[in-house]
């Protein structure tokens, strides 16, 4: 969907049309929903989060700047949203979480000793496992750049930051990402 | 730099090829049924007001960009600390003509200055901590000094007589309202602070 259609839908319901939100939610539930599921590495989570990023900027719709893409305004309210979320609920599920992840590590370290034979299901768990160790911004940057697919020019807009800024990060982050597979 | 970064990146191309490779996770058909049944329960229980609304127009004025909290929070502090120095002054006591001493209205107006300070700065306040939850707090509150200064001018020009003062009261009024505007303009245009906002450059 290209930025002109988005925003001759928002305007649509701007104007009373409720229905033509439909068409946004449809565009990118999918992506919304992945941000938040590797977020909160919880299905339920992540379809709650999906469902009031949605929400929240239907209700807040006026205030979207139509020279902005949409999915970026909707990107960042989706991070509010998640980060509020993860900070209070956060962290005692963290705590737990990390426990889980400890004994995953343990058993895919003993299962499969040498990286070399590491089949790719595998490494894309250890790396899932990894992501979650992870502080929630700099999984924020790896999750959008390379999950999602997003330019750094695109996290930019989203997240405030410089893209100098986000390169930097998404760089820390996955050197932090390889020491704690190393350590697997 | 930058491309000094993007070969660093390529360094791990290993996991970032994962990464890039690994399936979307597929949301059940019905989720924008949900979220579209939701907006609808929501809208006929909430009919938020809005300032953009009220005084929509096609002209190109106000702010250009969204309004952070900060920066809303800031306005209303701004605001607040002017009323607040206005009554000081009018408290501390300007020389007025004899006629005009006993005049009711103008012995409240330093109190009433102080209560307009009182009051934005704890919207000020109330905006810095809470954010979009306060919102429709915030909302009600710019109305409230919007009345308040409309009231004020009103009574203003019943008590006073000279021609003069009611002029002055008028534009003191209509400044004050101006302010209410920008405001509501700078609440409509608040966009949530992103995550990042406090190391944005």
């Amino acid at each position: 969907m290209d930025q002109k259609t988005e925003a001759e839908i928002v305007i649509r319901v701007l104007k009373g049309d409720r229905q033509a939100y439909a068409l946004l939610v449809e565009e990118y539930k999918t992506p919304i929903y992945n941000l938040a599921y590797r977020m909160t590495n919880n299905v339920e989570d992540a379809e709650d989060m999906a469902q009031e990023t949605f929400l929240r900027s239907f209700r807040e719709l006026s205030r979207y700047d139509t020279n902005r893409r949409f999915y970026t305004w909707l990107y960042t309210i989706s991070l509010n949203l998640i980060r509020n979320y993860l900070k209070k609920t956060g962290f005692r599920k963290n705590d737990s979480r990390n426990a889980n992840v400890s004994s995953d590590v343990e058993t895919i370290a003993l299962r499969e000793a040498d990286d070399a034979d590491m089949s790719h299901k595998d490494r894309e768990k250890q790396i899932e496992i990894c992501l979650q160790k992870l502080s929630t911004e700099l999984r924020e940057l790896l999750v959008l750049r390379f999950y999602q697919g997003l330019s750094f020019e695109e996290i930019a807009v989203i997240t405030g930051l410089s893209q100098s800024a986000v390169k930097m990060r998404v760089y820390r982050g996955l050197e932090k990402l390889r020491k704690y597979i190393q350590k697997m | 730099m930058f491309k000094d970064e993007e070969e660093k990146l390529m360094h791990f191309r290993d996991l970032t090829e994962i990464m890039e490779n690994t399936g979307q996770k597929k949301i059940h058909d019905n989720f924008t049924a949900k979220v579209m049944s939701r907006i609808s329960e929501e809208s006929e229980t909430s009919r938020s007001f809005s300032f953009r609304r009220l005084f929509s127009t096609n002209l190109k004025f106000g702010f250009q960009y969204s309004v952070t909290r900060t920066e809303c929070a800031f306005y209303f502090f701004l605001t607040g600390f002017f009323y607040f120095i206005l009554g000081l002054i009018m408290m501390i006591g300007l020389p007025l003509p004899a006629v005009m001493q006993n005049n009711g209205w103008l012995s409240i107006q330093p109190l009433f200055g102080l209560l307009l300070s009182v009051e934005l700065t704890a919207i000020g306040i109330n905006v810095y901590k809470n954010g979009d939850s306060a919102f429709h707090l915030v909302r009600a509150g710019t109305l409230l000094y919007a009345a308040l200064i409309i009231l004020n001018g009103w009574l203003g020009v019943l008590y006073i007589k000279v021609p003069v003062v009611i002029i002055f009261t008028a534009v003191f009024s209509v400044t004050g309202l101006i302010i209410a505007v920008l405001l509501g303009l700078a609440i409509d245009h608040y966009h949530q602070e992103t995550i990042f906002s406090e190391v944005r450059g």
